[in-house]
């Protein structure tokens, strides 16, 4: 069965086969985890959001059209769980207000080399995408970060192109004032 | 295009319509401060992508797929559950008449109530603080012969008193008592 296609695995899994359904858990939960990780920015979060996906995938095998591929109904899934649990999570977390506050931590740590300034820079780029908005930020990850298009987004947020648009130019707009400032700080220590 | 809406569309430069950019294009030729802004947003793009693009595994592979299957089956459960309570038609039916038959059984209590014998709940020398918990039987002096409230100059009487002085006047007082009275005498 390892050589099966979705579109099979997803048949047997429709007509209740456990077994199949748990292959295609296998072959793709770590394709949904990744999505929910970027979007959500954590991991227990994110594997909530895996394990729903699946859940809703399961319940919906009968409505899946053969023609789309799986990946992309799953993407639209993950994105909306992942954009649902911003919405109802937003202020409880800790967010990035003060943008080198968050970096304190680290900040008498002294980068030895690329590898680690690198690592500094993905960590505080990270937090700083904490600051903006459920919608700016689900926009922001979608486009920026796993590169689709606005229209996909779009339909698969059920959002106008013009509300992703000013959702995209306010968070990037956001992020690029956050990164000026680690980069001013970055030069003063 | 000025520098204020310059700004709203060099982020999302890439996202621009073709006459969108070239108008920008246009701006940003003869701008210096617009074209700084486009060029830092050019450079930092990249490297913000560059940090967030990271492939993320599952701390536990097999402890995520076990936990997937786990609630799948759970919901495959409950599932089935609904299903049941949705095609069991006959039970809901008899559920549904059960509630309607207790419904009317309240309903003709009610009624049956509604017309018995008043209930008076406190003797008082004050008028007022009798309590007739039975609606007709409180009209009934008032509706004698015509069928209607044929006591309407006495009651505005009642209301204006209580309008004007937050009380009755003796005069109202004493028809009232000599109108109980004449009731509980038959």
């Amino acid at each position: 069965m390892p050589a099966a296609t979705d579109r099979e695995i997803i048949e047997m899994a429709a007509a209740g086969d456990m077994d199949a359904f748990r292959l295609l858990v296998e072959r793709h939960q770590s394709f949904v985890y990744g999505v929910a990780r970027r979007i959500v920015g954590r991991d227990s979060d994110a594997e909530d959001i895996a394990q729903e996906t699946f859940v809703k995938l399961w319940k919906n095998l009968g409505k899946y059209r053969s023609e789309s591929k799986l990946t992309t109904w799953m993407y639209k899934i993950v994105a909306n769980l992942s954009y649902d649990y911003l919405k109802s999570s937003y202020g409880r977390h800790q967010k990035y207000s003060e943008p080198l506050e968050g970096e304190k931590p680290h900040a008498s740590v002294e980068p030895a080399d690329q590898q680690m300034m690198d690592r500094e820079f993905h960590e505080a780029v990270v937090r700083m995408t904490e600051d903006l908005s459920p919608k700016q930020r689900a926009v922001f990850v979608l486009r920026d970060v796993e590169g689709l298009s606005v229209k996909e987004i779009s339909e698969m947020l059920s959002m106008s192109a013009g509300m992703i648009k000013s959702n995209l130019h306010r968070g990037r707009k956001r992020i690029a004032e956050l990164i000026s400032s680690f980069y001013q700080q970055r030069k003063t220590r | 295009m000025n520098c204020k809406s310059a700004e709203k569309q060099i982020y999302i430069y890439h996202e621009l319509s073709g006459g969108e950019k070239k108008a920008l294009d246009v701006h940003v030729a003869s701008c210096p401060s617009c074209r700084a802004l486009l060029e830092q947003w050019e450079r930092r793009a990249p490297e913000i992508r560059n940090a967030l693009d990271v492939e993320y595994q599952p701390r536990n592979q097999a402890a995520l797929t076990g936990r997937i299957m786990q609630a799948v089956r759970r919901a495959e459960k409950s599932h089935g559950l609904e299903l049941d309570l949705n095609t069991g038609w006959v039970f809901v039916k008899r559920l549904r008449q059960g509630m309607v038959t207790v419904s009317l059984c309240v309903l003709l209590a009610f009624l049956y109530e509604f017309n018995s014998t008043p209930v008076v709940g406190k003797k008082s020398e004050y008028v007022g603080a009798d309590v007739k918990l039975n609606f007709p039987s409180y009209l009934k002096p008032f509706s004698k012969g015509t069928g209607v409230r044929d006591e309407s100059r006495n009651y505005r009487c009642v209301m204006d008193c209580l309008r004007a002085h937050d009380e009755i006047c003796a005069d109202c007082k004493n028809e009232i008592i000599r109108k109980i009275k004449q009731y509980e005498e038959g």
